[in-house]
Parts: C-alpha cells; structure tokens; sequence
C-alpha cells in the first residue's frame, strides 16, 4: 500500500480543495455579467478601471447621473439644479460674488445598512474628495472650485463655487469674476455618495486630511461597500465572482432582477464570448470587446454588438513652437494628406466616424458649419509646393535645406500600433516624412515627457469626454494651460498654441452658464481651431458592448460611465 | 550525504537570492507603470496625481531600497500589498486564494496524466513498432506540437458549445457554489488540455526508458529463469524504468503551484497562472513578483527533492 501513499496523497489533497466555503445564494431572476478584469475596490469610485465603475453603479448612487443621451437625470437629487429653474443662482457683489447650487435630496433613499440618506452625507462625500490621498479628485477637479458644501438641513444641501477673492486667495491670482464650471448641475460628477456614520470615524471625523484614507481604500470597508444603490453586494469569492441582491428598500423600488452575478474575472476574451453564445453569461463590457468582435457577436443568435462613437476623440497635437509645424500651410497640408475615413475602415472596422471637431455631435455645443478636412492628397502637395517645400530626391520635400521630417509620437496601444503606420504611409505620399515613436503611456503623459516638457512634434492621443461634452477638452487650448515650469507642467495646452482670439472666446465660455452664450462662444472657437488646427481630430474611439436581447432596457452608455448606469430599470424578457 | 546536503541548501539560499534580484529588477525597470492606464484614460492636468499615487505605493523610492523593503517583509511572512489587481490587499491574501483552485487542477492532471502515461507508455515499449505503438507515437507527437491555447479553444467550442457536454469554463456554475459534482464537472476539459502536453511527453520519455531496460542483462537473466513476462516487465523492468522519470515528475511539482498560464486563462480557472497574466496585464509587480518567487523557489526545492530521490529510489548513487 505504501507504494500508494504519495498518490493517495495527492488525491486528498486535491479533493481537498474541492470542499466549497459558503457562498451567497441566488434566487429569482438572475443575471450574468462577463467581466476580464476583477473590480479592484468599492472606495474612490474613480473608475480607473471600467469593470470597478461597472459594478459601482450597483450599490452606489450620485446626486446626478449621465443617461445615454449625455442627458443630466436626477439620481439622489429630486431634480437637476440649474439656472433655469432657480435652484442655482449667483448670490453676492463684486469679488463676494458666487454661484450657489442647491440640491434638493430624495427623503426615500436609504443606505444598505437601513440608515437614512442625508445631506451630511453629501457633505462627507465632498470632503473625501479633498483628500490628497483620494486618487479620483485629480480627473476632474469640480470638487476644489467649491469653497464650501453646506448641508442647510437634512434633505437640503449648498454647493457654494468660489467667488474671485476666494479664488484668488486660494492662489489663483488669474481668475476674473466669479469660478463657474458647466459641472455645476451635477453637484459632484463621478462621485457616489458614501455614507458619512459608517465611514467617518474610519477616517478620524476628518475626511478632508484624513492620512487613514489609504486604510480605508484598501480596507473591509472596501470590499463590503455600504451604499443607496438598487444592489446590495452579498458575496465575493475573489477571483470568481461577485453576487448583488436586489435591495426591496431601494429608492425607486426593487429592481425587477433579483440577483446580478459578476464573473469572467481574467478569463480570456474568447471564453467569454463563448460563454454569452452557451447563455452563461449575459453581457461582456467595453473593457473586453473591441470593433474586431461586432462581427462575431452579431453572429450569436439572441445577441447583440452595441457599438458608441462615444466622447473620446483620437487626434494628432501640433507643436506650433515647432520650426515646421509653426507654420499654418503645412498643418493645412497634413490634415488634407490623412485619409481619416482609412483609417477608420482599416483600424475599426468602419465601426466609427471620422471627426472635424473636438467637439462630438451629440454635444448642444457642436458646430456643424466647422470645416471638414476631406482626404485630398492633390490639395496637400499643392499647398506644400505653393509653401516652397519641394520634392527631394527621395520623394521627402525639402525648404532651404530643411528636410519635412516630423517626429509622431503617441503610447504603444494596439490601436495606435495600426494607426501610426497608416498616417506614415499616408504622409509620405505627399513627401511629409514622420519618424514614429511610441512610448509608455506613464512616460509619454508624464512631467518630463514630450507633451508636458514641450519636446513633442506631432503627438497623438485621446481626450475622454466628460459630462459636458467636448467644451473640457476643447477649453485646455487656452494659453495659459501651456504647461510650464512656472505651472508646475499642470496645462494641457501641450500645442503651445498662443491665440488671443481662442484666449477670450475659452474665457467667455468658461465664465458663463448662460448655455446661448456658451454655444455661440464654443462655435467660433470650433472655427477657429479648424482654421488654425493646434490639433487634427481624426476618429472617435467606439465603445463597443454586447448584451443577451433578453434584457429587457440594456442601453450602453455614452460616456465611460458604465453600462450599468441604469441597471434599476432592468429586465430579463 | 551530509556534506551534499549542506552544498545544496547553500547553493538553494544563494539562487533564490539571486532569482529574486534577477526578477524583481526585471519587473521593476519595465518600462510603464501600474498607473499608466489610468492616465493614459484620464484627461489629468494635475502633475502630483501621479506622484502622489506613486508614492502612495512607495514608488518614489530608489529601486535597490524597494528591494530591501521587500525582501524584509518576506522575511517577516509578508508578501506586499497589490498595486492594482486588488488594491491595497495582502499579496499572501489574494494567493491563498488562487492557490487552492491551482493546485486542485494541477493536481488532477498530474495524477491523470501519470496514469495515462504509464499506460501508454509501457504497451509502446512492449508492443514496439506495432500498430497501437505508432498510433501513440503519433498522438505523442500532436500532443507535443499543438498550442495548449489552441486545443483548449478547439475542446471549448466542441465539447462545451457544439455538443454541450462540459461547461465552457469557470470554477463551478451560477448557484452551484457548494455542489461538489459541479466543480469536479468543470474540472474536466481543462484538466484533459493540460494532461496532454504531459502524457505526450512522459509516455514518449517512458517508452523510452523501458526500452532500454528491457535490454539489460538482469532482464535477459529474469527470462532465462523462466519467470512469467509479466513478472518481468513489472518487477525488474518497469521499476527501474520508472527511475529517470522521477526527475521528470518533481519537476513538475512548481507547476502544482505555479498554474498553466494558457489553460486557467482559457478556461477561466481562477488560479495562479490567470493571476500572474493578470497581475502583469495590470503591472501590479508585488502580486506577480508573489507568484513568480514562489515558482522559482519550489522549482529550485524540486530540483534538490529530484536530486534527494535518486538516492532513495537508486541504491547505486551516492553523493
């Protein structure tokens, strides 16, 4: 027998590990999400992964959310604040004068836990946002315009923006006029509301300054969130899968799906795919699918490809302090030498849009009369040659001894693998010759990288939409986001372009909430930069979803809020 | 012997050592960091969020200091805390909980190949050149050439969606958490792609060695006894046959703990080696640092245990 003990040993051993632990059960309807990334934790909801953001909007709620439309929709608030209908008004005289938000709060919502949803709450929320330690605050700095957040009483809460003394006293010695930021209706965008008796004495009553934030972000309380969302998370067997029950005391009443499972973590993505046409699971996410799988998701009866041009625009940044690209002609010439719809065709699948803007469509304050830079390559050698840029012998032009050779750089993403030669290709054909050069994204978006230390050429790289489409990614054009050492490198103007025209018009729509002034301010700007072109907008980058036709309401968002966003209207058919 | 064995352990000591440095330099001046999807996905104007999340995670450190750190909590059980996988979480932690389901499979298959391998192995030998030989030597030979991602994918989509016999991957199914027959279920099919490499291998390195055992003289002399053929194979030809693969089979023994990269991942199989795919997908090194240490140690005890028991298992080798 002995001669057995070893495999005898190694029998029990893996038995062993078969014995399950307990688990949370499932009941009712349930619903299966495919994931390829474990979510990582329930605190600082900043969505640095899509899969954590995904499952966020299951137990948490925000003040405002984002519907598919882009639209605002009241989540914890009892309706959207806005000018309009008087709940934000501007309050003071002269430096004093500020705009003040109020929220109206829902006196339904509950915490999982049973204790009531209040405005202190709201309050704790913002003030973990202040928090050096909170990682989300530097994505969308909203939270730091707010000189104070007032709970005026339990289901009433102040947003109070800074006036220009306060901001100038806060060190912002260029502010003109009261701080205003197009956010203001959401309160505090992409930030859930965590409750404040559980959480506060975790943080020392001190959420602000807090050092006990970082215990808290990797902490129980991390993995055992407490929130006023439609889900309660019941069980994680990590590595497995998470199980949300629905709640019966959720705000808008009980989800009609009783038990949502999350798992696929790490699986590859040809296995979840699988497993959505076997019927085990029910939806694969944007972090998982690409234009590459529409096709093959399509193909899966009662299955569908969700495909979002989304807010995120791919573009090419010209470095106007460039000796070459100082000059508008061959800017011209580039932009009318791409062919933006092969790129698409050929990258994508044909599943996007090329964009003029950087400002997508869908946005109130797109300009449809902005000039369309179609694919002409005839166009392109016409300028150069006019511009003195002739062909050398190498078919590279030449202009006093100049060679048109640019340095493109942009990270290493397989989007941007395919991309890059394309545009080389594309380019040299009319005799512009690019050097790619692709580098860590940490290195390339970094302080001493080439976009922030001013080294860059042509740079590629996306701009992710915001709740206020475009204007966030258009307003960094300004000159005085140029990043500099006397900015700490902080702008975002990595074109160095210097336009006083762009300056006022960025100025005057920065500082109005009036959405008429706004609109008018951003279409001569969108002119503008399609006539100057700091920067050549080319695609937008899809999201791409995919959902058994049995859920009843599935509609991915827009943004990268996740397509679980309105998850308590969901149904199984 | 009691010199070997001091030689060795030192030797193991200064390995380790050296396999961690080689490892943990390797990771660390990768290029890239564990935040670059973040900012990469993030229109950020604020220059300290990364220094502030790099410090948060002790980046801001020189590399040789970061070292030191580590190896310190090593040596007080620690393995770190994961950067992004699991952020903030104990690297012992998320391992202890990967490394059950590893070992279950790891296991299974090690057994069921073995089993499958001596089989085929020792009628190859026996029945040299014959047809069930060449049928094995060619099975030998696809089981040897043929991706593990690929053939994985192939069981997958004919055994799982095709005929809907096995589940196309996971640990157990929705609700089936404590149902031990749902879990042996789902074992299956990654437990058949990750034998085949193994049984292709071993069977071939068996056929081989029994061969030439057979050849012996001691074997000649058993058949000139008149002992039966069975007696033969199995009690002087086979047991000394199964010598050199004992090697073999201890070096097997880190991947018991190590995981089948491809196989867990295909097969969603939440193990080490889907843990190491992720944690260098993410650039989270303190979890991928964890297991990949953790291989290199248990490969270098294997290699003393393959060593230990050629003693055991060969009366003629001394040390």
């Amino acid at each position: 027998m002995r001669r057995f003990a070893s495999l005898g040993v190694a029998l029990a051993l893996a038995v062993g590990t078969l014995v399950p632990i307990a688990h949370a059960q499932t009941s009712g309807k349930t619903l299966v999400l495919g994931f390829t990334q474990e979510p990582d934790t329930f605190v600082a909801g900043e969505g640095n992964e899509y899969v954590t953001q995904v499952v966020d909007n299951l137990v948490y709620s925000q003040l405002v959310v984002i519907d598919d439309q882009m639209r605002p929709i009241a989540d914890l608030a009892v309706d959207v604040p806005t000018l309009d209908n008087g709940d934000a008004v501007m309050v003071g005289d002269g430096a004093d004068q500020h705009l003040e938000t109020t929220f109206h709060l829902r006196q339904d919502a509950k915490f999982s836990d049973g204790t009531p949803f209040t405005a202190e709450d709201v309050v704790f929320s913002w003030k973990l946002t202040l928090n050096p330690l909170w990682s989300a605050s530097a994505g969308n700095d909203l939270e730091s315009k707010y000189s104070d957040v007032v709970a005026k009483d339990p289901h009433t809460v102040v947003f109070k923006m800074m006036s220009e003394s306060q901001a100038k006293a806060a060190g912002q010695s260029d502010q003109k006029g009261p701080v205003v930021h197009p956010f203001y209706l959401y309160g505090l965008p992409d930030v859930f509301i965590y409750p404040s008796k559980r959480m506060n004495p975790l943080v020392d009553f001190d959420p602000q300054n807090s050092a006990k934030l970082k215990d808290l972000l990797s902490g129980v309380y991390s993995r055992q969130p407490i929130g006023t969302g439609p889900y309660t998370l019941d069980g994680w067997d990590a590595g497995v899968q998470m199980t949300f029950h629905a709640r019966n005391d959720y705000f808008r009443g009980k989800p009609a799906i009783d038990t949502i499972i999350v798992r696929g973590f790490e699986a590859a993505k040809e296995t979840l795919i699988s497993q959505l046409q076997a019927g085990d699971i029910q939806t694969i996410g944007t972090e998982t699918l690409d234009v590459s799988d529409v096709d093959a998701i399509n193909a899966i009866p009662g299955a569908k490809a969700y495909v979002r041009a989304g807010t995120t625009i791919e573009h090419i940044d010209l470095n106007q302090e460039n000796a070459i690209l100082g000059d508008k002609q061959v800017r011209k010439a580039i932009a009318f030498a791409l062919d933006r719809n092969d790129l698409v065709n050929r990258t994508l699948s044909g599943q996007s849009a090329v964009a003029d803007s950087l400002v997508p469509p869908i946005s109130p304050l797109f300009n449809p009369d902005t000039p369309k830079y179609g694919f002409n390559p005839d166009q392109a050698k016409s300028i150069l040659d006019s511009d003195g840029w002739t062909p050398g012998s190498d078919g590279i032009r030449v202009k006093n001894g100049q060679r048109l050779s640019l340095k493109y750089q942009s990270t290493g993403s397989a989007l941007r693998k395919k991309v890059m030669p394309l545009v080389k290709d594309q380019l040299a054909a009319v005799g512009i010759e690019v050097n790619i050069d692709q580098l860590p994204a940490q290195a390339y978006f970094g302080i001493n990288g080439p976009l922030r230390a001013g080294s860059l050429e042509m740079a590629e790289y996306a701009d992710v939409g915001s709740q206020d489409a475009g204007t966030d990614a258009v307003q960094k054009y300004a000159s005085r986001f140029i990043p500099t050492a006397a900015n700490s490198f902080a702008g975002g103007n990595y074109t160095r372009w210097k336009n006083p025209t762009a300056d006022a018009v960025i100025n005057q729509e920065s500082t109005s909430l009036v959405p008429s002034a706004r609109q008018s301010a951003m279409a001569q700007l969108q002119l503008l930069m399609a006539d100057e072109l700091p920067t050549i907008p080319l695609f937008f980058r899809p999201n791409v979803s995919a959902a058994s036709n049995r859920i009843a309401n599935f509609k991915p968002e827009f943004a990268s809020n996740g397509y679980t966003w309105n998850v308590w209207e969901w149904d199984l058919r | 012997m009691t010199r070997f064995l001091v030689r060795r352990s030192i030797e193991m000591g200064v390995t380790l050592v050296l396999a961690s440095v080689l490892l943990f330099g390797i990771l660390n001046l990768a290029p890239g960091g564990p935040f670059d999807a973040r900012i990469a996905a993030s229109h950020i104007q604020d220059t300290t969020y990364l220094e502030r999340l790099n410090k948060m995670i002790g980046l801001d450190k020189p590399i040789h200091e970061r070292y030191l750190n580590w190896v310190g909590n090593v040596l007080h059980g620690s393995l770190g805390e994961s950067w992004n996988i699991a952020r903030g979480q104990q690297v012992n932690v998320i391992i202890g909980t990967r490394l059950p389901n590893t070992v279950m499979l790891m296991t299974t298959g090690l057994v069921f190949s073995l089993l499958i391998a001596i089989v085929i192995g020792t009628i190859s030998a026996v029945r040299q050149y014959s047809l069930l030989d060449n049928l094995f030597t060619a099975f030998a030979f696809f089981g040897i050439s043929i991706p593990a991602f690929w053939f994985g994918l192939i069981m997958l989509k004919f055994f799982g969606l095709d005929l809907k016999i096995f589940p196309v991957g996971g640990l157990y199914s929705v609700g089936h958490q404590d149902d031990l027959i749902d879990r042996m279920w789902h074992l299956i099919l990654p437990m058949i792609v990750l034998s085949l490499l193994q049984v292709a291998q071993w069977s071939r390195f068996l056929r081989s060695s029994l061969l030439e055992t057979l050849r012996q003289d001691y074997i000649r002399t058993a058949r000139a006894k008149g002992q039966v053929e069975r007696l033969v194979l199995f009690r002087h030809a086979f047991r000394n046959a199964m010598i050199p693969l004992v090697t073999v089979i201890a070096l097997a023994i880190p991947t018991l703990f190590g995981g089948a990269i491809f196989t867990e991942t295909i097969f969603n199989w939440p193990g080490m080696g889907q843990l190491l795919v992720g944690a260098v997908g993410a650039q989270d090194w303190p979890v991928a640092m964890g297991v990949v240490i953790i291989t290199a140690g248990l490969t270098i005890v294997a290699n003393f245990v393959a060593d230990v028991a050629y003693v055991v298992v060969d009366p003629r080798i001394r040390y």
